[in-house]
């Protein structure tokens, strides 16, 4: 159906009878049911969009067909009635209602966009005083849902549509605290916390100080968890089985009992702690002991109250998911391939370096970052083994505790620090699939 | 040059027993059997992946029993390539001299060496992970070509690959074989490639040789009922021999075969589908004449298969195309057989 100069002129008379109509309708109907009155310039203005709505029809819409043209004109109606009739009618409405006439108009074409013009609406005004994070939510949720639904188009499957629009509930339960707490300060407020000159000094050193035990202890665990997970998924023995349900123990120890037990470990009043220490000592010695800063580095090292502590709860809490982790890495990795290696020259180390390394690689690294988010996030073992010096989580407790339980200045901190380790977590996972791997 | 003695290993709950042979310089050898008959194991075993119970392994003379698989420089290709999907086709193929810390000429040159005899030098800088079925296994041969192994241990290359291009490698390998030398060992399911490829073929079965030696030998004439039936002897048959003038008669159901045969009493015989032939014409006196109703016609392309029943007997013969089109067979009719003495082979029967 093209713009014929017929269709033209049908359409510019419709569009004239549309715009009084609606004009006649704002100027004299408004005051006659009871609505606050709009007055003869608004009204005529809103004439006047009304108007320019059904010209932009004629000449555009009109080519997607008769049945383009109703939803149209049904979306200009739907938008007419929320913004005057729903919404009171108020002359901040109306002044506001002409906006997104056009917005609808201009977007009309590429109707997927039309939800996030939608999201605005339902947003602002349904949830006025949530608008950020529903909107956020949602934008987020309707991008997600157009890709599902071009691929369930694809694999003709509905079903998996009805499944995703069904994990709706589930995003809004896990991620709406999430975002509607990160909106709870303003990033001036944030700003201000992080580079205060009284406390901030405390905040940046407990930040940083998680940041630096999380990928400390991150280390050891690869360290020492891969080699482990390797030999679970390359050699078959008696207890293996025992072992791999053991590795899965620290998730389901209550995080203060973790505490609970490394203090009576190695606490300061444990022999243990004592001979660790006098052993560092004496490795401090073979340096010069505590006049070069090498030997002062081993003297005095403590667990309790102190980071050695932290680092090992968080190892202790953290390793299951790198173990996991490695060991599903290392199962996607076909034994032949290393016995073709093998058979090429490499022994048994340069087989795991050349070959099992690099293509369990992406797994490698995923588990790194479970493992590194398990510890920046652990808090029960660590406010029992060190409340000073603090990490993130322990000062944003001890702020908390000290304001009599009520979130106050702690929130500030909590949301710094959830918005640095969720940069790092993203930045970490874009960097795993874009760069290091970019072969495969 | 491999010289196995009595090798015996089990993995999980199968196990390769017993196996003995030995392969020469320059010997194509083709180990036929089933599927799960073990022969994967016999290769990786041969090539160090998993050691042996018990026997012993020769190359060269020295004993590799124990050498770990990077010190026995043998060449490796496993059904399905095996390629390291990291690495592109080249670096693929420099694997093997590059852990061997040969110079970089040296390793480019014999790159490009495999590269023109394979054919793949259009492919060198591609990943290999949009490579074709018969592409991959060229490669995972250049790889193992490329450290120069005196010896190639080949697990059914030609297996994953469609028709044409079995074809296709089936000639490289052949050509690979004729212009490098390199002794090859190759297990194989498929009799067809076993007879195109092998200069000396084992059977296996079970974990177990039940045959080796020449392939005429082992395709010609089986020394047991499993070996008869494997190499595609359809007729396969017990008897009682017995010495009539000039040669043997065998005594099966109610006929008597006449056959070249030495042995005496109970045997088994077999005889090859091809050596029968449709005996109507009478141009050529067979020692063994039969008369059999046709039961079933198939075509297999170049030859049609026919069952026929003499005396409650079944016989598949195979009639070359040629031959049924100028006299075609219909299920129903009687018709006249002939072979030749020499073609009924007979063994010791229990065998």
């Amino acid at each position: 159906m093209l713009a014929t100069r017929e269709n033209l002129r049908t359409g510019l008379a419709l569009s004239s009878l549309a715009a009084a109509a609606q004009f006649l309708v704002v100027w004299l109907l408004w005051p006659a049911i009871g609505r606050p009155a709009s007055g003869a310039a608004i009204s005529a203005f809103l004439a006047i969009v009304a108007f320019l709505c059904g010209v932009n029809g004629t000449l555009n819409v009109s080519r997607l067909g008769r049945r383009a043209l109703m939803l149209y004109a049904l979306g200009y109606a739907a938008l007419f009635i929320f913004f005057m009739l729903y919404l009171e009618g108020h002359v901040r409405h109306a002044l506001i209602f002409p906006l997104f006439a056009l917005f609808f108009a201009s977007m009309f074409h590429f109707g997927p966009t039309l939800g996030y013009l939608a999201i605005v609406l339902i947003a602002y005004f349904l949830f006025p005083l949530h608008a950020l994070p529903v909107m956020l939510l949602l934008a987020l949720y309707y991008t997600l849902f157009i890709q599902v639904v071009r691929a369930a188009r694809k694999a003709d499957n509905y079903l998996l549509i009805v499944f995703f629009a069904l994990s709706l509930l589930f995003a809004a339960i896990v991620f709406f605290p999430l975002l509607h707490f990160v909106v709870q300060r303003t990033p001036q407020d944030l700003v201000k916390t992080f580079f205060d000159k009284v406390d901030g000094a405390q905040v940046r050193e407990a930040i940083g100080r998680s940041l630096y035990t999380s990928t400390i202890s991150t280390a050891i665990t690869l360290v020492l968890g891969l080699p482990l997970a390797y030999v679970l998924v390359r050699a078959d023995f008696k207890g293996r089985a025992i072992l791999d349900v053991a590795i899965d123990i620290p998730i389901m120890i209550p995080p203060p009992i973790i505490g609970i037990a490394i203090l009576m470990l190695v606490g300061s009043s444990t022999s243990i702690a004592i001979d660790i220490r006098h052993f560092f000592e004496s490795i401090g010695g073979l340096f010069g002991g505590q006049s070069t800063a090498i030997g002062r580095w081993f003297h005095g090292v403590k667990f309790e109250g102190a980071v050695p502590g932290i680092i090992f709860a968080q190892v202790l809490v953290s390793s299951p998911f790198l173990i996991r982790s490695a060991m599903t890495a290392f199962r996607g990795v076909d034994p032949r391939l290393e016995y073709v290696s093998r058979t090429l020259g490499a022994g048994p180390l340069g087989t795991f370096r050349r070959i099992t390394l690099p293509l369990a690689g992406r797994g490698l690294f995923t588990g790194c970052i479970l493992a590194w988010g398990r510890s920046i996030s652990e808090f029960g073992s660590i406010h029992l083994i060190a409340q000073n010096p603090p990490t993130g989580p322990t000062l944003i407790y001890t702020l908390f505790s000290s304001k009599g339980g009520t979130p106050g200045p702690a929130a500030s901190v909590a949301i710094i620090m959830a918005l640095v380790s969720l940069s790092i977590f993203i930045m970490l996972h874009v960097l795993g699939s874009r760069m290091i791997w970019r072969r495969d | 040059m491999l010289r196995l003695e009595n090798v015996t290993r089990s993995v999980g709950d199968f196990r390769i027993a017993g196996i003995s042979f030995s392969v020469e310089p320059g010997d194509y050898v083709i180990v036929l059997g089933p599927t799960g008959c073990g022969k994967t194991v016999l290769l990786e075993t041969i090539a160090g992946i998993g050691r042996v119970d018990e026997g012993r392994i020769f190359i060269d003379g020295a004993d590799v029993t124990r050498t770990p698989p990077e010190k026995r420089n043998i060449g490796f290709v496993y059904q399905r390539s095996m390629l390291f999907p990291h690495y592109t086709v080249a670096e693929n193929i420099r694997y093997g001299m590059h852990v061997r810390k040969l110079p970089e000429t040296e390793q480019n040159k014999r790159i490009n060496i495999l590269a023109e005899m394979l054919n793949i030098g259009r492919l060198l800088e591609r990943s290999v992970k949009n490579l074709s079925g018969g592409e991959s296994q060229k490669v995972a041969l250049a790889r193992a070509l490329a450290i120069e192994p005196p010896i190639l241990l080949l697990d059914e290359p030609l297996a994953p690959l469609d028709p044409p291009t079995r074809e296709m490698l089936r000639r490289e390998i052949l050509k690979m074989h004729r212009q490098l030398g390199t002794t090859i060992l190759h297990v194989e399911h498929d009799q067809v490639t076993a007879r195109v490829l092998g200069q000396k073929i084992g059977i296996m079965h079970n974990g177990t040789i039940l045959q080796f030696g020449k392939a005429e030998d082992v395709l010609e004439r089986p020394d047991s009922e499993l070996v008869a039936r494997f190499v595609g002897m359809e007729n396969v048959y017990r008897g009682w021999a017995s010495a009539a003038h000039g040669g043997a008669e065998v005594k099966v159901g109610g006929m008597l075969l006449k056959s070249t045969t030495t042995l005496r009493g109970d045997v088994g015989l077999c005889i090859s589908p091809e050596a029968i032939h449709a005996a109507a014409g009478g141009d050529r006196q067979w020692a063994n004449v039969l008369d059999g109703t046709v039961r079933e016609v198939s075509d297999r392309g170049s030859v049609f298969k026919v069952m026929i029943d003499v005396q409650g007997q079944p016989f598949t013969v195979h009639v070359s195309r040629r031959e049924y089109e100028s006299r075609p067979l219909a299920a129903g009719v009687v018709a006249r057989f002939g072979f030749d003495a020499a073609k009924v082979h007979c063994f010791k029967e229990g065998g």
